[in-house]
């Protein structure tokens, strides 16, 4: 049986994480090619909407990166994103899903190796959760 | 459907032209490039497409406080409704509101779920996974979650309810498998998510063999005790909204509440007056408790104005002026309180009062919450 790789959709905050992730490219470190990385020009504009849409429509988790702390370029978008983050947490528990799906993550460092080792972490800890399944019978 | 089967069903021809619905539209007094009236007159005199292009379909607020009046019986709301069942077929959308986090959850609740999460039942409320009353409980732990940050606690009307139900030795089922109602894709055209929430409902309602399903939202009440049998058939269960549960029990003697000396008013929400037509069982529950003075807004029962908005689309400044309307209204009565049956009205006028800094002098609270925390119990 080929491993399970999880379908995860990470929007990325198109400043710190996103220097990140193209530093890793620079560098030619690679991470899991079942990220599908949607740069977003900063977590402040993030809405519940767009992370339900993505589970619906078959993502298996959601990552989200945003700034690190008094780091956002527009001073708060990235603690705006990260009170969507919550609230969408809890919605998310209330339908079924479980909330350790959705990720948010702070990128103050934007070395490639460190984006790797933060979406590596993320992408083990949902193979472990397995695939997320919106067809079971209740 | 053609927009021809649309003007037919729903009397649209017999519009005399005589203006009353534009007079009466909380919308039209506002803004007046919308007028209830123009829009029937160019269904009969306009090409279609110019029709289902205009994005003013989505401002009505589908109050029905023009087909109350009509002399001639057109039914607006529905004709609106239909309408939009043809605008979404060329992608003619209302703007929704909160970023469209309320639609998105309706959607994603189209598919079967593992579980859903009941943990917010604490531990002094007792229910049951099947039973012959059940209680339905809608959407308030989504707006719980959305709406904590204008406080509004949209939880407490659903537990008080609950409350209210094991204070009558009463356990009933809540069930982790309902969903959300459908009332809003019903009435924003969206027809295929309406139908598949309905159906999974119904067989959830089955499922717990309840002979009575009690609501404590207004529009989850008419959506499923008018519109789900308009599509699938004649219900096997009886639908009562909270307020005509108490009131029902109030007369038997079974509820009887403590003193209190509050001054309110009643908001008539429109699917439970203009829609349904029950105006008597709230105010019999609030005149059950002693002390309680009720005092009448100007405008009340089935003239009673909208609370601004509805089916989380299209709320601008002018729903805003509305709702500041409706709160001044309630204000000039001289109540402390303005209580109404519906978790919308709610939230929508609580937001209002966020906006302006609560200088309003009148504090929101639902029909169930009142009634709970006046209940003498032992």
């Amino acid at each position: 049986m080929p491993q399970f790789k999880p379908n995860i959709i990470f929007y990325c905050c198109e400043w710190n994480p996103y220097i990140g992730a193209d530093n890793a490219g620079a560098q030619e470190i690679q991470y899991p090619a079942n990220i599908k990385i949607i740069p977003v020009n900063c977590t402040g504009r993030i809405t519940p909407k767009l992370i339900l849409n993505a589970f619906e429509y078959g993502a298996d988790a959601v990552l989200i990166g945003a700034c690190g702390k008094g780091e956002c370029h527009y001073v708060t978008g990235n603690k705006t994103g990260e009170n969507v983050v919550n609230e969408t947490a809890e919605l998310l528990q209330l339908t079924g899903i479980d909330s350790r799906r959705l990720g948010f993550e702070r990128f103050s460092d934007i070395s490639g190796e460190y984006f790797v080792s933060v979406v590596t972490k993320f992408n083990e800890k949902i193979t472990q959760l397995g695939a997320l399944s919106l067809k079971e019978a209740a | 459907m053609k927009l021809d089967t649309i003007i037919e069903k729903t009397n649209a021809y017999y519009c005399l032209e005589c203006g009353i619905c534009t007079g009466s539209c909380p919308i039209s007094r506002i803004y007046p490039k919308y007028s209830p009236r123009l829009f029937v007159e160019k269904s009969l005199l306009i090409a279609e497409d110019e029709l289902i292009e205009d994005s003013d379909l989505w401002t009505c607020l589908t109050c029905g406080a023009c087909s109350k009046r009509c002399p001639s019986l057109v039914d607006y709301q529905d004709f609106m409704r239909q309408t939009r069942n043809l605008a979404i077929e060329i992608d003619n959308r209302g703007i929704c509101t909160h970023a469209g986090t309320i639609q998105a959850i309706a959607s994603l609740q189209q598919n079967d779920f593992v579980q859903k999460d009941l943990s917010w039942i604490s531990d002094d409320l007792k229910i049951k996974e099947t039973g012959d009353v059940l209680f339905f409980v809608g959407c308030s732990p989504y707006f719980n979650v959305i709406f904590n940050d204008i406080g509004v606690n949209s939880l407490t009307a659903t537990k008080s309810s609950i409350k209210i139900l094991n204070a009558l030795g009463i356990e009933p089922a809540v069930r982790p498998d309902e969903r959300c109602c459908g009332h809003d894709a019903y009435w924003t055209g969206e027809l295929e998510t309406f139908k598949q929430l309905a159906k999974k409902n119904l067989e959830m309602i089955q499922k717990s063999g309840a002979k009575k399903v009690v609501l404590s939202c207004a529009e989850g009440y008419t959506t499923l005790k008018t519109v789900y049998p308009k599509f699938f058939g004649k219900l096997k269960f009886e639908v009562q909204h909270i307020s005509q549960f108490i009131a029902e029990k109030v007369e038997a003697g079974l509820l009887s509440f403590k003193e209190t000396d509050l001054k309110v008013t009643y908001h008539d929400p429109c699917r439970l007056g203009r829609f349904e037509s029950e105006y008597e069982a709230p105010r019999k529950v609030l005149q059950a408790i002693p002390g309680l003075e009720l005092v009448e807004m100007p405008r009340n029962r089935e003239n009673s104005l909208c609370c601004g908005s509805s089916t989380w689309i299209n709320c601008t400044q002018v729903n805003k002026k509305i709702q500041v309307e409706k709160l001044k209204e309630a204000q000039s009565t001289g109540a402390a309180t303005m209580i109404t049956a519906c978790p919308k009205c709610n939230i929508h006028l609580n937001c209002t009062m966020h906006d302006n800094g609560f200088h309003f002098n009148v504090a929101i609270k639902d029909l169930a919450t009142m009634a709970a925390d006046a209940l003498d119990i032992g």
